[in-house]
């Protein structure tokens, strides 16, 4: 088993990345939308721009993931389930990606406040909570591509759908924030006990 | 990881229901040697190893996580007591979603049809049945790889 990996810097540029996503969502909220109008290309912009950070914010906090995942198994919780690869992997599996990416984050935040006898501790709400929107936001997000696609009022119909989807995952990544915070707190009180050493 | 090991005593037995040859305790708590405790909880057994797992069993716990199941695949007891068998149910009924997928997929494809949900089927089966025969494998090798080990005899009251 590996030992303990610093996940501070991670967790920190993590959190940033999704702050800065879910003001870009928020952003894509409150803008007037006219699609004939001079803010076209000011709106498109954004959406590029939240794009970019999106993926951007993924990769930071899937590398945070991967980290976190080890260091509860560093911290004595070797009995989690998978590898801190699988932790990351089960976001691209198909159907299982929709519920196993919760039940590693539930199971990671049980680990990190109880190392040693994680599994009768009790998770967060925040937990449950930030899957949900995650899950809301990309149904949501589905549902207004494929009406956006199919009419002529298309764009009109999908509105409330993109609508729901901006703000379910501007949510999420607020949430996400706050749990990747919490988890590398708790991580980082629970190792100058358990681990010795660099 | 897949499979990990605990020494120690099982103090609590939760069991939550039965099913064929399967046992699923509710929890079943282990008493350490350094004096801490660990519990294991939606643990799944066969009924070959389940007579072991009662308060008082003292001795090795081979245990596993696959997926989002996880259980006690095998037990050396301090009284010379062995017993493995992995239960290999998931196994199967992943093996069996993914013919099945196999099957919808070319059946369909027969008639000039293509459809998504068959597919991911098949996918989800064989990851899933590569997943639980991969842990079953690592299960196997990890108790015959400990064939040597006896526990310590318990201490005279």
């Amino acid at each position: 088993m590996r030992g303990w990996r610093d996940a501070g810097g991670m967790a920190r540029f993590a959190r940033r990345l999704l702050g800065l996503d879910a003001g870009l969502s928020f952003l894509l909220v409150v803008l007037p939308m006219d699609p004939n109008g001079a803010s076209q290309l000011a709106s498109r912009l954004l959406g590029f721009v939240a794009t970019v950070c999106f993926l951007a914010a993924a990769l930071a906090f899937l590398r945070w993931l991967y980290l976190a995942d080890g260091n509860a198994r560093a911290l004595g919780a070797d009995d989690l389930m998978g590898s801190p690869a699988m932790a990351v992997i089960w976001y691209f599996v198909p159907l299982l990606g929709l519920f196993m990416p919760y039940a590693t984050m539930r199971d990671l935040w049980k680990a990190s406040a109880h190392p040693s006898d994680w599994q009768p501790a009790s998770s967060h709400p925040a937990v449950p909570l930030w899957w949900a929107c995650w899950l809301i936001g990309n149904i949501a997000g589905t549902i207004a591509l494929v009406v956006g696609l199919e009419s002529d009022l298309g764009a009109a119909n999908a509105a409330p759908f993109l609508l729901v989807s901006r703000l379910a995952s501007a949510g999420s990544a607020l949430l996400l924030a706050l749990i990747v915070g919490r988890i590398q707190e708790m991580q980082e009180d629970a190792r100058p006990t358990r681990i010795f050493g660099p | 990881m897949a499979v990990s090991i605990i020494d120690g005593t099982i103090t609590e037995a939760v069991l939550k229901s039965s099913r064929r040859n399967l046992r699923i305790y509710r929890q079943i708590v282990f008493r350490l040697p350094d004096g801490g405790s660990k519990t294991w909880q939606k643990a799944v057994v066969d009924e070959h190893v389940a007579p072991l797992i009662q308060p008082g069993t003292s001795g090795r716990f081979y245990l596993f996580t696959a997926v989002e199941i996880r259980g006690i695949h095998g037990v050396r007891d301090d009284k010379g007591g062995a017993v493995f068998t992995f239960p290999k149910n998931t196994e199967t009924a992943s093996l069996i979603c993914a013919i099945m997928g196999a099957v919808v997929t070319v059946l369909l494809l027969a008639i000039g049809y293509v459809s998504l949900w068959p597919i991911l089927l098949m996918v989800l089966g064989v990851a899933l049945y590569v997943v639980h025969r991969s842990t079953r494998l690592a299960a196997v090798a990890q108790y015959e790889a400990d064939a040597g080990y006896r526990p310590p005899p318990p201490a005279a009251a």
